[in-house]
């Protein structure tokens, strides 16, 4: 297993490197120029070319590239244009609250999910099991700025339980509406999986043996039945954590949230390269390490799984 | 009995959950009333005078820097670090007798050396300052910016005095110097807004979330009338009117698409700003270049129907790129909506019937319902046009180098002087990123121009922008839409707001807030 993980980690290096020269070619691919995206609406050739100097930005692509990758080995993610300030620095600053909304969201739609597919299976064909995935249906169909705006009228404009936006650290009623906005459709996906998946083991030999032998059918459920039932659970959770941790620009937008998603708008927008290319990065370490995570919980699911992956890291 | 894990843990969650949303029942929050709260669209991306370029950063460096004068609120320049001046009867002399109490926030006091600092600073090659253009005419400057000298000429600091020689008479200088640009740092200080020189200091700062500022202690002016300014970065207007609806605002600037919704609200504050909204065309298109057609599709386009109809009548149709409000302003005559007139310049001009005029905008649905209408008015006339959309960034570097027809854009006032809209938009050495995105060039309007900056004299001033501001306009380089109204709702807990004149130099002074917090 840690051979395994350890395999995975090294190959994160030409990942990234791979990653490093699409970002740095895709940035200069987008129109705009980030020079006068600094310049404003005003100024003169000459100032234009002094920032252009300033920033780097008149020597040859390669040595650009060159000095792009250098930084990198350095572990130096460049200088903000727009800012000034080291985008390491930046990130570090917003990442956490991009943990903190995407952990939220994960937790409050793996919980509800996974009950709510639980319950679906158990009582398949009936009531209970239509309504379930009458709502998982809606989750999965309204998009989230429609979500997030139904939220945010009817808990902040009409309820008035929660304000509307912002963050604010350690008052957690700001994470509420944002958590649930990007939570909801997750949780509709993954209450779908759960009840297909689970209805796939409920079926199986040593389930019915379970049975057999007396066992309480929660128990059946919840002990044998369910943790199989979850590996394929677990990939969805890990890749839409993955996909929360890189920042959700729509929901972080509506509500303030000052997160990565923000930040990578804004620089896209200000054609701000080295935040650009330094957000790509930093997100593509993160996405790697969020499906290493998932791997790794195959393993503690399955032992199956954890057999073949520690024979894989030790080969 | 004992439950299982997984029910404990579900039934633990629930409880946080709900003590989260018990906790919020009371979602408007206490406001105490010392401080006001405000919303921004986005984050200043700096707060340092020499680079500040955009609107919301301007406003930001005007709370916490002051230089030599300021602006009031009506517009006019008033003392600053500096408490009088005489100008020279050749006006190319400036001397400023500093405020002897002027300090920073930290009480340390200012005198000529922090000015001479921040002006060196901004002019510096290795500032890389794109608003060098506004100290151009200190004598000097020029050759310090392209580092061919190691100081400035024109700048002659004494104990408790500044004298600035200009190299031509600039009858703005007053204004340049107002401007949040013309901002002093104190020498050595980071321009973080955290050491400040005006009435404010960043208190506290969360990038993307909210910045506070607190009143200078050291400032020498008159104290505001409240302890803070609390400003919230709401990007989405949909979650700006939420703030304010929910009372936690206490000024929002209503959103055009919005202005319908809170329309006869008495907490609605209005006034013209000093903006112009047009469709610049490029003088330099092969059709284009043809001052007929340019006429005839400002007499195909039917402004005020545009006007009333998207943005319900909230704007003053331009008759020249400078607003009424401004001396020489509304000056030219309309071009009448006539459509068969349009038809006629056109054929005069020998159009051919393949021409497709692009119209380029970015995407905002504001935008695309006014280009929208002008497209299907345009089509009336028989002239075919497409609407092309790109992000600001795309679409000012197409504008900035002549490879668009015609586009949809505005003009804010940096300062408020006629000069700043006709010279920077119509004189030929500014094309391009100069402001002149038209590409309108004539010698004998270049000539005027000069001679405009060079005029003291505020009557003649006034004559000459209007004559010019009209000749321009007879010529057609845009089609001239309208300047705005700007709308404020302003809570009833706020006392003695007046809006700035100026869009960037809005500091809050008078502002008081009556004491019970309810709006």
């Amino acid at each position: 297993m840690i051979g395994y993980a350890t395999r995975r980690l090294l190959l994160l290096a030409p990942v990234l490197l791979g990653v490093a020269a699409v970002a740095f070619v895709l940035s200069y691919l987008l129109p705009g120029d980030p020079a006068r995206a600094l310049a404003g609406e005003r100024y003169r050739e000459e100032d234009l070319a002094r920032i252009r100097h300033e920033l780097k930005l008149d020597r040859p692509l390669p040595v650009q590239f060159g000095s792009f990758v250098g930084r990198l080995v350095r572990g130096d993610l460049g200088t903000s244009f727009a800012t000034g300030r080291p985008v390491a620095q930046e990130l570090a600053e917003r990442f956490p609250r991009t943990l903190l909304l995407a952990t939220a969201s994960m937790g409050l739609a793996t919980f509800l999910g996974i009950a709510l597919g639980v319950a679906a299976a158990r009582a398949r064909g009936r009531f209970a099991d239509r309504l379930s995935m009458l709502l998982a249906l809606g989750g999965i169909s309204t998009p989230v700025f429609v979500s997030a705006i139904l939220l945010l009228w009817l808990f902040a404009l009409r309820l008035r339980w929660v304000p509307p936006s912002g963050y604010v650290d350690l008052d957690p009623r700001t994470l509420i509406l944002p958590a649930v906005t990007l939570g909801v459709r997750s949780a509709a996906v993954i209450a779908r999986m759960t009840r297909a998946s689970l209805l796939d083991v409920l079926g199986a030999d040593y389930v019915r043996t379970s049975r057999a032998k007396g066992l309480r059918e929660g128990a059946v459920v919840g002990r044998h039945a369910l943790r199989n039932a979850l590996v394929p659970v677990i990939t969805l959770i890990g890749l839409d954590f993955g996909s929360y941790l890189s920042g959700s620009v729509l929901t972080e937008s509506i509500f303030a949230w000052p997160g990565v998603g923000q930040y990578a708008l804004q620089a896209i927008l200000r054609r701000d390269f080295p935040a650009i290319q330094g957000t790509v990065l930093f997100l593509s370490v993160v996405f790697v390490l969020a499906n290493l995570a998932v791997d790794l919980a195959y393993g503690w699911l399955d032992p199956r799984i954890r057999q073949r992956l520690g024979a894989r890291g030790s080969a | 009995m004992r439950r299982p894990l997984a029910i404990r843990f579900a039934g633990v969650c629930v409880g946080v959950v709900a003590g989260w949303v018990l906790g919020g029942c009371q979602a408007t929050p206490d406001r105490d009333a010392s401080t006001l709260h405000l919303a921004w669209s986005s984050d200043p991306a700096t707060l340092d005078p020499a680079k500040v370029v955009d609107v919301v950063g301007a406003n930001a460096v005007s709370l916490v820097y002051q230089g030599l004068v300021a602006f009031r609120a009506d517009g006019t320049i008033g003392p600053a670090l500096a408490a009088r001046w005489s100008v020279s009867e050749d006006g190319l002399r400036y001397r400023f007798e500093l405020d002897p109490a002027a300090k920073d926030s930290d009480g340390n006091p200012l005198g000529a050396a922090d000015v001479v600092a921040s002006f060196r600073r901004l002019l510096a090659p290795e500032t890389a300052s794109p608003r060098t253009w506004v100290l151009e005419t200190i004598d000097g400057a020029d050759e310090f910016r392209r580092g061919d000298a190691d100081t400035i000429r024109g700048l002659a600091p004494e104990e408790g005095a500044l004298t600035i020689t200009l190299s031509r008479p600039a009858a703005a200088f007053l204004a340049l110097l107002a401007m949040p640009n013309a901002a002093v740092v104190p020498a050595g200080a980071e321009p973080d807004g955290m050491i400040a020189t005006g009435p404010w200091r960043v208190e506290e700062r969360v990038r993307d979330s909210h910045l506070t500022f607190a009143r200078n202690p050291h400032w020498s002016g008159p104290a505001p009338g409240v302890e803070r300014i609390a400003v919230r970065i709401l990007p989405e207007e949909f979650t700006r009117i939420a703030e304010w609806e929910t009372g936690r605002l206490d000024v929002l600037e209503v959103p055009s698409s919005q202005a319908d919704r809170f329309a006869g609200d008495p907490r609605l504050v209005r006034q013209v700003a000093l903006v112009t909204e047009y469709v610049g065309l490029n003088t330099e298109d092969p059709v284009l270049s043809d001052a007929r057609v340019r006429r005839a599709l400002n007499h195909a386009v039917n402004v005020d129907r545009i006007l009333a109809k998207v943005l319900g009548g909230r704007g003053v149709r331009a008759v020249g790129a400078v607003p009424p409000t401004l001396p020489g302003g509304g000056a030219g005559e309309p071009f009448e909506h006539d459509v068969a007139l349009a038809r006629r310049l056109l054929d005069e001009a020998n159009v051919p019937d393949s021409w497709e005029l692009e119209l380029w905008q970015r995407p905002s649905p504001f935008a695309s319902q006014v280009l929208e209408a002008v497209q299907a008015d345009l089509a009336e006339a028989g002239v075919h046009s497409v609407i092309r959309r790109r992000d600001w960034s795309a679409l000012k570097a197409s504008i900035d180098a002549g490879d668009t027809d015609a586009f949809f854009i505005n003009w804010y006032a940096d300062y408020p002087d006629p000069e700043n809209f006709l010279v920077p938009l119509f004189h030929s050495r500014n094309i391009g990123g100069g402001g002149n995105r038209a590409r309108y060039r004539r010698a004998d309007v270049d000539s005027d121009l000069d001679r405009l900056e060079r005029t003291a004299d505020p009557d003649a001033r006034a004559r000459l922008a209007g004559d010019l501001d009209a000749r321009i306009h007879a010529d057609a380089p845009w089609i001239y839409l309208w300047h705005p109204v700007q709308e404020s709702l302003v809570s009833e807990r706020v006392d003695g707001y007046r809006p700035s004149a100026v869009p960037a130099a809005e500091r809050w002074l008078d502002v008081r807030l009556r004491g019970d917090g309810s709006r």
